[in-house]
Parts: structure tokens; C-alpha cells; sequence
């Protein structure tokens, strides 16, 4: 196949592009998918055991030289290029960089913590409002409820479950409470296909040390293979997990999850090595016409389509509708979020032998998460699951995580890494930060990428409500971290060095008013029809949880729409467990 | 560093000033191993012939101004030095990278002279250990060194239940590297 005119242009084959083309595709839409990175397949990955090129070296990233993204704290600033991420050590550390690119997109590098939004995220403002009063939030937040339910989403984050392959412990189904699972999760509407991962050595302290506190852990829901599963192998718990794509395709990448299913339709040609430079538009209506790229030679094409969805990570769709000149309303870029983690990190009594399994064979607690963070001085308004991260802590990444008091090198710092390497243990959370006029992303006016096209510009800096969640939730771990026997542990400031997590959400937000919003409840355009830009760009809010299931079921949810508006359906690919293995 | 290995880009001088700094960075002798034993100049110095070839000039211009700090402040090039007057070098470029909260500032560094040796100090300190971790396919991590200081099992294709049990002693699980793997080939018997 190779047409300059399809049905479909699926822009970035990650999280979102990869369901997408799955779902056009089934429904016999023609469809290509320009993807940056490259195509990846099953045997790419056999010997990704290598934190060298992986995690030194970021193998899968996009690098700060080719995808340049600039910072400034305040607009007095002048941006550079991430200074925390391309420093001269050649080394971006993972969780601060950009994501990983290629087909499976960020779900290659991701550790796979796959929470649904509990229904009081789809409401924080109302919610803070109703508790806190209307004078609570800060002055100038643009902070606004989603236009959907946790209900309305809900089957969507039934099909993320079943499709991709989540497995986990279902805590509350219909109404049920069901132990083991998290007493305060939102109903689903049945369990989930898979049950939890096997535990990392080092989650029996913390999960013991929360129940004893009084708080109900439960296992972190994972976007892994805990049995074999639609034709994918079980996790080896190999201990190279996040940042790293998996040997065995047991993680929920969509490069095993959904594009084979799209390439056996037949209707996907994927085109890598491609990069999308503008969103075409009819000017006679405004209507999408299709993507001019970069071919894997470099040379300029146009592709022509009626359906264009932008499905890159948040910053990349954001800089194409900037670069585009779709931003009519000036609503681009506009409520940049993202996650300060409050890393803290301990050591534990006994060795617990933080390599082996995955990050999320872990536990987290949802006692005092969104809504149900107790009344405080500190004049905290939203809560924050706190994520237990027991292991999948290789040598260097030890190194780049250890104590800051310890010697950095000589005899104490041998000492030190002989001793506690071992027992290294990590807890966080992901405290809500709300949107700002101060915080958004524009075109950097000096940064170019290598083809001439500007760079993305991020302001934003830490707000004071940031900081006091962090320090409220630092108390929290620490007294989870003394039952747990932990003596020696170090945290990272309340206004981290950081301004990037891989976690950015915002930017181009969904909503029904065209001059407050960049897409419809859909994820469609409002200003240039048949243009859909999907992903975290589309929350209005963000709470502590990870992101990527909600991004997920929003894109089910997407293609759900788009193709009932063409009088066509969504089949789902699996109904039941039986139908899994 | 076993002089048997061929040099890809230090010079003889060169590749031994790096080391001895590697055997200041973590220390180590026949019977406890540490960054020199492991053969972390010879990771650092294939890395400069190929990934990281565009810190090749930055290397040769640090390495020649350390020598010049040491002759002028001490008499003699880093690799001459006593240990202990090594060690008070490094702990001057080391502190010289501190801001004001003990924290590295390493995100804000520049080329410029002024930084140049302290910049270094954070710039071989992390290959320093990279070539003490990597896997030894990358020419450092000598007789697994690195990961038996640390007890860690290197390239494993995953690990049994029992492995996994709390206080289980993982020094007892045969260390495997990239090339015990490819060898093994496990995802051929996953696959039958």
C-alpha cells in the first residue's frame, strides 16, 4: 500500500495511536501510522538487560538534541533545554525526560501502574469547592470539572482492562467490597482479567507496615502479564522493568497489545523513521485535509485523509497544533500539569533484593488519596495514593538514587553500596497540581530542532500548594517508613529540580465551550473538524495517580464516538477470561 | 587495568591518570575489586572511541589541565602523586561543583575553563561507574566485579518464586551477563 490519500492518519503509534489504528483498522478504515521511532518487533528486545544502553544511554527516548524541549521557571527566564536532562554527561534520567518513543510509544519504557480515576477526579473542583469553600483553591486556577463521569468511563477502562491486559486485585465490583483489592476504588463492572503480579520481596514490609498503621495496602493494578494472556507470555520477573520494554511482550505495549491485531486486518501500513511536521486544513472549512512529514529519507510528503488524530505523548501533540496554526482560541498549551513524585527513598532492616520483579509488584494505599485527604493545617486540598516502588532498582540507577549525605566516592562510598545496595527501598506519591495561567507551553522563540522547526517551551514552576502537599505526604511515608524499620532515608526537595515527569497532562483540554477548550468531550477539535488530539493533553484535572489507563480509556472511548458517527461500531476483542487465554 | 588491552583512544599517560583516578572513585584491591580492578578505563575508553566520542576533546583538555593543577599545586601529574594527595585533589574538584545546599549542581554546568575540572570530577565519576556496573560485554565490570560488590545477579531472564521470597540470599544465584543469555538463548525454549 502506498497512497497518498487514506481514511485515516494516526499520528505516534504509543498508548493511544496503537488503539486507535486497532479499532479504524478492524472497522476497515484504511488506515497509516507515522510513527518517529522505529518499528519494533518481539526479538528487538531479547537482550534488553542492558541499563548501559537502555538506561545511560536512553536507547529507546527521543534525545534533547533531536527533540529538543526548553524550560524556564517564570517568563523573567530565558528557556533552556532541559537542564536537569542534557547535561554533559550524555545521561536523561527516565523518569524526567521525554518518553520512549517507537511503535508501543511510551508503553515501552513505562513500569505499567494502570489506575482508573476514582469518580471523585472527574469532579475536583467541585468537590474542593463543596468541602473547602469557593476561596480554598489558589486565585488564579483554571481548574474545571471533566465533561464525563467516572460512570460514563467506566466501560472504557473495562476495555483498557480486557484489551491491553491489566492484572490486579478488584477491591470494589458493582457495589461488592472485595477484600484484598482497594476498599476505595470506584465500582467496576467486573474483576480484572488477570490476577495481581507476584509480589517484589521488599512489599511484604511495606504492605505490613501500612495495615499495622491502620491503612488498607492493596496491589498496585499492573499493565503486566501476571498469567500467560491473548496469546502473550507471563512476566519472568526479570527486574528490568521500567525504562526498559520487555523481552517477553508480557507488558501492555501496544507494539504486542494492538498493532498486530491492526497489521493482520490488513488496513494499517505503519511508516517509521516519519515525522509529522503540520496539520494540513481545507480553506475553504477548516477542515482537516491531512499531515505533511519527513519521510525515513528525510524527504517532504503529504498525506491526505479526512481523519487525522494526533496521538503523540502531550508535548509533542501540543507543539504539532502550534506549529499548525490551530489555535484559534489561544487555548494550545494553555494548563500545563504534571507529577511532583516526593521521592523518598530508605533502607530497609533486612535485604529485600531490589532487583527482582517489576516496580508495580508493589502496593500502594488510597487512604488519604483525593478526596479523602483529612482536614489539615497545612491547607492541603487533595489527596494522594502512597505508591510503594520496591524494587527494579538497577546498579546505576542506585547510584543516581542514593543517600546525598553518603561519600560520593572512596572507600565510604564502596562501603556504602556494599552494604545497602541490597535493601534499597523507594516509596511516592504524585500530589495534584492545579493549572495556572503562569504554567503552559509555547513555541520557544530562539531553540530549533534539526529540521528548523522551534522546540516546545515549558514555564512552569513549583506553586506553594506543591510544596505543602509534598511535605504533608513526606510525614505520611515517614511514618510508614519507621514501622517499616527504615532508619536511614533521604527525600527529595518539595520543589524538585525537575519539570518534566513523562507524566505531563493538560495542554490541550477537552470540554464542551469551544473558548475554553481545545477538543470536544471526544478528544475532536473544535476549530478544525476531522482533527482529533488525543491523550493526558485532554485532562482538566490531575489527582495522584498514574495516568496512562485513563489515557487509554479515553481513546477507547475516542474511536467509540468517531465510528458510531460514521455508522460504524467498535467490536471488542475479548469479552471474557475464558476468551484471554 | 590489565595492560594487555589494546587502547581505542587514551594515549599510554592518558589511560593511566584516568585510572588512577578510577582506583581513588572506588577504591579496591585484588582480594575486594573495585573501579580499577574492574576495568572501568578501558569501559571509558572504548565508550570515547564510539557513544560518547563527542566528549573526546573534552577529556583530552581535562585530563591535560588536571595534570597542570597537580604539577603546580603539588609537584607532580595525578598519576605520580601520593594517594592521599590524590584524594585531596578529587575532593577539591569534587567541592568545587557543590552549591550552597551540598547539592551537585551539576545540571548548571558549563565548558568554560573555570568548571572545567569540576565538571570532569562529575563527568568521570559517572562513567567511572558505568564501568564498574555495565555489563562486561562493554569492556568493564572485569570478572564481575561491580555486581559481586553490590550482589547483583546481572542479566537474568527472570527469577523463580522461591527467589523472590523475602530474605532470600540472592548471592546465591549464578550471575549471568548479556552473553551467558545470548548463549542460553531462553526464548527459544519459551517458545516450544
Amino acid at each position: 500500500m502506498s497512497v497518498d490519500r487514506v481514511d485515516a492518519v494516526v499520528v505516534g503509534l504509543g498508548a493511544v495511536g496503537g488503539i486507535v489504528a486497532e479499532k479504524l483498522a478492524s472497522a476497515g478504515l484504511r488506515v497509516v501510522g507515522i510513527e518517529k521511532g522505529a518499528r519494533y518487533d518481539d526479538e528487538d528486545f531479547r537482550l534488553k538487560h542492558d541499563e548501559v544502553r537502555y538506561y545511560a544511554r536512553s536507547a529507546i527516548a527521543p534525545s534533547m538534541s533531536d527533540d529538543p524541549i526548553t524550560w524556564r521557571a517564570t517568563e523573567r527566564d530565558t528557556a533552556v533545554v532541559l537542564p536537569w536532562s542534557a547535561g554533559p554527561l550524555g545521561v536523561d534520567e527516565p523518569l524526567f525526560g521525554m518518553p520512549s518513543i517507537g511503535t508501543g510509544g511510551g508503553t515501552l519504557h513505562w513500569g505499567g501502574a494502570s489506575f482508573r480515576f476514582p469518580e471523585a477526579e472527574f469532579r475536583m473542583r467541585s468537590a474542593i469547592e463543596e468541602r473547602f469553600g469557593s476561596k480554598a483553591l489558589p486565585g488564579d486556577t483554571t481548574l474545571v470539572d471533566w465533561p464525563m463521569s467516572y460512570a460514563d468511563l467506566e466501560p472504557y477502562y473495562d476495555l483498557v482492562e480486557w484489551e491491553q491486559g491489566i492484572s490486579g486485585a478488584a477491591g470494589n465490583v458493582r457495589g461488592e467490597l472485595r477484600p484484598g483489592g482497594n476498599p476505595f476504588e470506584a465500582p467496576r463492572s467486573r474483576d480484572f482479567p488477570m490476577p495481581p503480579l507476584r509480589r517484589a520481596p521488599g512489599d511484604k514490609a511495606f504492605a505490613d507496615a501500612c495495615s499495622r498503621l491502620g491503612y488498607h495496602p492493596y496491589p498496585i493494578p499492573a499493565a503486566i502479564n501476571s498469567v500467560p494472556y491473548r496469546g502473550r507470555a507471563a512476566c519472568t520477573h526479570c527486574g528490568f522493568c521500567h525504562g526498559y520494554p520487555c523481552h517477553v511482550g508480557a507488558k501492555s505495549s501496544t507494539h504486542v497489545t494492538s498493532l498486530p491485531v491492526a497489521l493482520a486486518t490488513g488496513n494499517l501500513e505503519i511508516r517509521p523513521h516519519s515525522r509529522v511536521i503540520q496539520v494540513n486544513r481545507h480553506e475553504a472549512d477548516g477542515r482537516v485535509r491531512g499531515v505533511t512529514y519527513l519521510d525515513a529519507d528525510g524527504a517532504r510528503r503529504e498525506l491526505e485523509a479526512d481523519i487525522v488524530v494526533l496521538a503523540c505523548y502531550v508535548l509533542d501533540n501540543t507543539r504539532l497544533a502550534l506549529l499548525s496554526g490551530i489555535n484559534g482560541s489561544g487555548q494550545v498549551g494553555r494548563n500545563f500539569m504534571t507529577h511532583n513524585f516526593g521521592w523518598f527513598n530508605g533502607v530497609l532492616p533486612e535485604d529485600a533484593n531490589p532487583f527482582v520483579g517489576t516496580l508495580v509488584a508493589g502496593s500502594a494505599v488510597d487512604d488519604i488519596g483525593g478526596d479523602r485527604i483529612p482536614d489539615n493545617d497545612e491547607g492541603v486540598l487533595w489527596g494522594s495514593p502512597i505508591v510503594g516502588f520496591p524494587t527494579d532498582i538497577q546498579p546505576m540507577e542506585a547510584v543516581h538514587t542514593m543517600n546525598p549525605a553518603a561519600p560520593r566516592w572512596g572507600p565510604g562510598f564502596k562501603e556504602w553500596l556494599r552494604t545497602n545496595y541490597r535493601r534499597l527501598f523507594r516509596m511516592y506519591t504524585q500530589t495534584t497540581n492545579f493549572p495556572s495561567p503562569r504554567h503552559y507551553c509555547d513555541l520557544d522563540p530562539n531553540v530549533k530542532d534539526p529540521w528548523g522547526l522551534p522546540a516546545l517551551r515549558i514555564t512552569h514552576d513549583w506553586d506553594d500548594h506543591d510544596a505543602r502537599s509534598v511535605e504533608y505526604f513526606s510525614a505520611v511515608k515517614r511514618r510508614i517508613a519507621e514501622e517499616m524499620g527504615v532508619h536511614e532515608f533521604w527525600e527529595h526537595d518539595s520543589r524538585p529540580f525537575y519539570h518534566l515527569s513523562t507524566h505531563e497532562t493538560g495542554l490541550h483540554r477537552m470540554g464542551e465551550d469551544p473558548a475554553a477548550s481545545v477538543v470536544d468531550p471526544y478528544g475532536e477539535s473544535h476549530e478544525c473538524k476531522g482533527l482529533w488530539v488525543l491523550g493526558g493533553g485532554q485532562f482538566p484535572s490531575y489527582g495522584g495517580y498514574n495516568p496512562t489507563q485513563t489515557i487509554q480509556a479515553l481513546a477507547y472511548w475516542a474511536v467509540d464516538h468517531l465510528l458510531e458517527s460514521r455508522g460504524a461500531t467498535m467490536e471488542p476483542a475479548v469479552s471474557s477470561r475464558a476468551d484471554g487465554v | 587495568m590489565p595492560a594487555t588491552d589494546a587502547l581505542m583512544f587514551f594515549n599510554e599517560h592518558e589511560a593511566r591518570t584516568f585510572d588512577a583516578i578510577a582506583a581513588r572513585v572506588i577504591p579496591g584491591d585484588e582480594s575486594d575489586p573495585g573501579a580499577h580492578e574492574a576495568g572501568a578505563t578501558i569501559y571509558v575508553d572504548r565508550a570515547l572511541g564510539g557513544f560518547l566520542r563527542e566528549l573526546q576533546s573534552f577529556y583530552r583538555r581535562a585530563l591535560r589541565r588536571l595534570d597542570e593543577h597537580c604539577r603546580a599545586r603539588h609537584g607532580g601529574c595525578f598519576a605520580d602523586l601520593a594517594v592521599d594527595e590524590q584524594d585531596l585533589v578529587l575532593g577539591e574538584l569534587e567541592a568545587g561543583g557543590r552549591g550552597a545546599e551540598g547539592e551537585s549542581e551539576l545540571r548548571d554546568v558549563s565548558w568554560d575553563e573555570e568548571s572545567l575540572l569540576w565538571t570532569f570530577f562529575e563527568v568521570a565519576r559517572e562513567h567511572i561507574v558505568q564501568g564498574t556496573f555495565c555489563d562486561p560485554a562493554y569492556g568493564g565490570n572485569r570478572g564481575l566485579a561491580g555486581w559481586r560488590l553490590i550482589g547483583f545477579p546481572g542479566a537474568q531472564w527472570g527469577y523463580s518464586e522461591e527467589q523472590m521470597q523475602p530474605g532470600f540470599d540472592a548471592r546465591l544465584i549464578p550471575i549471568k551477563t548479556l552473553a551467558d543469555l545470548r548463549e542460553e538463548r531462553p526464548w527459544e525454549k519459551e517458545a516450544s
